[in-house]
C-alpha cells in the first residue's frame, strides 16, 4: 500500500516539474495553432503562410473536426455506460417490482430509446451524434431486456448462445437501415460470441455463422468501410477458437470463403491477409486431428496465396505465407516423426533450421532483378533463423546435455536443404550476383553459416569443436552485418551489427564467468567493462554513421 | 419505406420477438403438468444474467437399461423423450422415447449431454434458477441444513414435452426472496 502511494507521490511531483516546464509552453503552441486556421480564415495570411509558421515551430495543423470527435466519443461513451448499467441492473435481479412490470418497464425503454433514435435522427435533425449514440443504447437496452426475459423464465446457460443470437439479430437492421456503425460493431462482436458459445455449448461447428458473415455482415459492412475490418477479424478470431475446438472444416470453410470474397467480391488486401492467417491455423486443426497424416493438400492454398500476395505486391501477406510455410514444415517433419516413431531431437531441429534460413536468404538474393520489394522479408527471414539458431548453439551446455545424434528425417532433411542451397548458390553465380561488394559478403555469412551447420552435423558429439564453429558463425554475422551497413551506407545495418557484437561478447562474458565463485567480482569487472565498452561503441558508432551521413 | 416507418417495423420486430418468448414461456406455466422433481444444486454466476443456481436433477442422469425403451439411437446430441410417473412425492422416470410416446403419465423432453453405454446425462432446459444477487449462497447454505430429499421444484411440462420451472421448494415451503 505505501509503495503505491510512494510510486503516486513521485508521478504526481514529475507531473507537476514537466507541466511548469513543457506544459507552459504546449499552452502556447495551441493558441498558435488555432489562431493560425483563424487567420487564414479571416485571409490575414495564406495557407502557405500558416504551414510555414506551424513548420518553423515544428507543430501540426489543427483539426478543426477534433471538437466534434470529443462530442462523439462523450455520447457513446455515455451510451456504454447506461447501456452497460441496465444490463448490470438486470443481472442483479431486483425483486422489489413484479416481474411483469420489470419487463413492460424495460421494454418500454428500449423501444422509447429506439424512437428517440430515430427522432433526433431525422425528425429534428441538431443532434446528430446524440441520434447515434441513441440507437446504440436502443440496442444495448435490447440485449437487457432479452437477458431479463430469459432470466425470468430460467432459460438456462447451455442456452446462452441463443440469447446473444436474439440479441445481435434484430439490432442489425437499426446498422442497416439508418446507417449506425455502432450497433454494427456491436452486432458483430455479438455474433462472434454466439458463435463461440454455441461452438461450446452444442460441441459443433456453426457453420451458420459463417453463411451469416460472407452473406450478411460483410456485405453490409460496404456501409461502413472504415469499420469493415470488424467481421474479417472475427473470422480469424472464430478460425482461432475452431482449432482450439477441433473444428477443422470450419476453419477450412473460413479461410477459403476469404479467398473467394478477395478474389470475386472485393479486392481488398484485407481480406487475402485473413486468408493467408486462417489458412495456417486450418493447417494447425488438421494435426491436431490427424496427427500421423501428412496435409500436403495445404500447398494448394500457399501457392496461390504466394501467387496473389506478389500480383498485389504485398509484404504482410509473403510474410504470413513465409511463416505458414515454415509451420507446413515443421508439422510435416513431426507427422513424419510420428509414423516411425522417432523423437524430436534439438541439435539436429536447430541445424535444419539454420539451414532453411541460409536457402531463404539466397531466395532473398534471387529477388534482385524481380519483385525487389519482397527481397528483404526472405533475407530477414533467413538471416533471424540463422542467427537464433547459431546463438543457442553456441553454447556448449547445449552439445553436452544432448544424447548423440542418431541419423533420422531431421538429418536427410538438413542434407536436403544444403543441396538446396549449393543449387540456388549456382544459379545466384550464375546471375553474376556475387559480383559487387555486398553480394561479396552476403555469401561469406552463408558460406560460414550452411558450411559450420554441415560440419556440427557431421559430428555432433563433438561439443567443444562445436561450440567453436558456433561462435565463429555468431561473430563472422556481427562483422558482416557492421561492413555491409558501411558499405550499403545503411546506419541500421551498421546498428544491427554493433548489437550483434555487444549481444556476443555479453553472453560469452556471462558464459565464462558466471561460473565463478565470488559473484562480487563479476559484478564489478562487468560493470567497468559495460561502462568503459559502452562508451568506447558508442564513440566509435557514432563517428561512422556521422560519416555515413555526411 | 420512410425512416419512420423502419424505426416503427424494428420496435413491432423487437416487441413482437420478446412477447413470443414470454407467451410461449407463460402457456407452459398456465396449461403444463405440474410435476415434482428432486435435486442438487450449486452456485455459480452468469455475465449477462446475475447469480444462478445450477440444478441437477435425479432425472438428469439415467440407466436406460433399467426402463422400458424404444429401440433407437440414444447417443450424444439426441433429443429423447422421458416418460415419467408419480412416486410419492415426485416423478420418476418410467420409460425413455423417441417416436411413439407413451400412454399415462407425463413426458418431458430432454437432450444427451453425455453417455457411457446405457447410463445417460441428460440436459431439460431447466438447469438453470435464477437468484437475486448474494442470494444463491443464502439458499445453498438452507439446502446443506435440510436433509436430502427436501429441496424440490416445481416444474410445468406441457403437452409437447417442454419444460419450465415454476417455483424452488425447500421443506415444501417455496423459495421467497425479501
Amino acid at each position: 500500500m505505501y509503495s503505491i502511494i510512494g510510486v503516486l507521490f513521485w508521478l504526481v511531483i514529475i507531473y507537476i516539474i514537466v507541466r511548469k516546464f513543457i506544459g507552459h509552453n504546449r499552452k502556447h503552441y495551441g493558441w498558435l495553432q488555432k489562431q493560425i486556421v483563424t487567420w487564414e480564415k479571416g485571409k490575414l495570411i495564406s495557407t502557405e503562410q500558416g504551414t510555414a509558421i506551424l513548420a518553423s515551430y515544428n507543430l501540426k495543423r489543427v483539426d478543426t473536426d477534433r471538437k466534434l470527435d470529443t462530442v462523439k466519443i462523450l455520447t457513446l461513451i455515455g451510451a456504454i455506460f447506461v447501456g452497460l448499467g441496465i444490463i448490470f441492473m438486470v443481472a442483479s435481479n431486483w425483486q422489489e417490482i413484479p416481474k411483469i412490470v420489470r419487463t413492460a418497464m424495460l421494454l418500454g425503454l428500449t423501444l422509447g430509446t429506439l424512437y428517440a433514435g430515430y427522432y433526433v435522427s431525422y425528425e429534428r435533425t441538431d443532434y446528430p451524434l446524440l441520434g447515434k449514440s441513441l440507437f446504440l443504447l436502443a440496442g444495448l437496452f435490447w440485449g437487457g431486456s432479452i437477458a431479463l426475459i430469459t432470466q425470468i423464465y430460467n432459460i438456462p446457460t447451455s442456452k446462452n448462445w441463443f440469447i446473444f443470437l436474439l440479441w445481435a439479430f434484430p439490432i442489425l437492421p437499426v446498422a442497416y437501415f439508418f446507417k449506425n456503425e455502432y450497433t454494427y460493431i456491436l452486432s458483430s462482436a455479438l455474433f462472434l460470441i454466439w458463435n463461440i458459445t454455441y461452438s461450446i455449448s452444442n460441441q459443433a461447428a456453426n457453420y451458420y455463422y459463417l453463411i451469416l458473415v460472407f452473406l450478411l455482415l460483410l456485405p453490409i459492412s460496404r456501409l461502413f468501410i472504415k469499420w469493415e475490418w470488424v467481421n474479417v477479424l472475427s473470422l480469424v478470431i472464430a478460425a482461432g477458437c475452431a482449432v482450439f475446438l477441433k473444428q477443422d472444416y470450419f476453419v477450412l470453410i473460413a479461410s477459403a470463403g476469404l479467398l473467394v470474397y478477395y478474389l470475386w467480391v472485393r479486392k481488398q488486401e484485407i481480406y487475402l491477409l485473413a486468408a493467408a492467417l486462417c489458412f495456417p491455423l486450418w493447417l494447425v486443426a488438421f494435426f491436431v486431428i490427424r496427427q500421423t497424416t501428412p496435409n500436403y493438400y495445404f500447398l494448394l492454398p500457399l501457392a496461390l496465396l504466394f501467387y496473389l500476395s506478389y500480383k498485389a505486391g504485398s509484404k504482410a501477406v509473403v510474410t504470413i505465407n513465409l511463416v505458414s510455410a515454415l509451420v507446413w514444415l515443421n508439422l510435416t517433419l513431426a507427422v513424419y516423426m510420428n509414423i516411425v516413431r522417432q523423437a524430436n531431437e534439438f541439435i539436429s531441429f536447430s541445424l535444419l533450421h539454420s539451414l532453411i534460413g541460409a536457402v531463404l536468404f539466397a531466395i532473398g538474393m534471387l529477388h534482385k532483378n524481380w519483385h525487389e520489394e519482397q527481397a528483404s522479408i526472405y533475407k530477414f527471414t533467413g538471416f533471424i533463423l540463422c542467427f537464433i539458431f547459431a546463438y543457442i548453439l553456441a553454447f556448449k551446455e547445449v552439445f553436452v546435455s544432448r544424447r548423440p545424434l542418431a541419423p533420422g528425417i531431421m538429418q536427410f532433411n538438413s542434407l536436403f536443404m544444403f543441396l538446396v542451397f549449393i543449387a540456388l548458390m549456382a544459379i545466384l553465380f550464375w546471375q553474376g550476383y556475387f559480383k559487387n561488394k555486398i553480394g561479396k559478403l552476403e555469401f561469406i555469412g552463408l558460406l560460414v553459416s550452411t558450411v559450420g551447420s554441415m560440419l556440427i552435423l557431421s559430428n555432433p558429439a563433438a561439443a567443444l569443436v562445436n561450440t567453436i564453429i558456433a561462435n565463429i558463425i555468431l561473430v563472422v554475422f556481427a562483422v558482416l552485418c557492421l561492413f555491409s551497413g558501411v558499405e550499403a551506407q545503411n546506419p541500421l545495418l551498421f546498428n544491427c551489427g554493433v548489437a550483434f557484437f555487444v549481444l556476443f561478447i555479453i553472453t560469452r562474458y556471462v558464459d565464462i564467468f558466471w561460473k565463478l565463485q565470488e559473484k562480487s567480482i563479476f559484478f564489478l569487472v562487468s560493470g567497468i567493462f559495460l561502462i568503459f565498452g559502452g562508451m568506447y561503441l558508442e564513440k566509435k558508432r557514432r563517428q561512422i554513421i556521422e560519416r555515413m551521413k555526411s | 419505406m420512410s425512416k419512420k416507418a423502419i424505426t416503427l417495423v424494428i420496435a413491432a420486430a423487437w416487441l413482437v420477438i420478446a412477447l413470443t418468448i414470454i407467451i410461449s414461456k407463460e402457456r407452459i406455466l398456465s396449461t403444463g403438468n405440474m410435476i415434482m422433481l428432486e435435486t442438487e444444486p450449486v452456485d455459480p454466476r452468469d455475465l449477462l444474467r446475475g447469480d444462478y443456481v445450477i440444478l441437477n436433477y435425479k432425472i438428469s442422469n439415467i440407466d436406460i437399461a433399467r426402463l422400458a425403451r424404444e429401440p433407437g439411437n440414444y447417443s450424444r446430441g439426441q433429443q429423447i423423450n422421458i416418460n415419467l410417473e408419480p412416486i410419492g412425492k415426485f416423478w420418476q422416470p418410467k420409460a425413455v422415447w423417441l417416436r411413439t410416446k407413451p400412454s399415462g403419465g407425463v413426458n418431458i423432453k430432454g437432450v444427451v449431454r453425455n453417455s457411457q453405454g446405457p447410463a445417460l446425462s441428460i440436459e431439460y432446459g431447466i438447469e438453470s434458477y435464477f437468484v437475486p444477487e448474494g442470494k444463491g449462497a443464502n439458499i445453498e447454505a438452507a439446502i446443506r441444513r435440510t436433509a436430502q430429499g427436501k429441496v424440490a421444484v416445481e416444474v410445468a411440462v406441457d403437452n409437447s414435452g417442454r419444460a419450465m420451472i415454476n417455483r424452488v421448494l425447500i421443506d415444501d415451503l417455496p423459495v421467497k426472496f425479501d
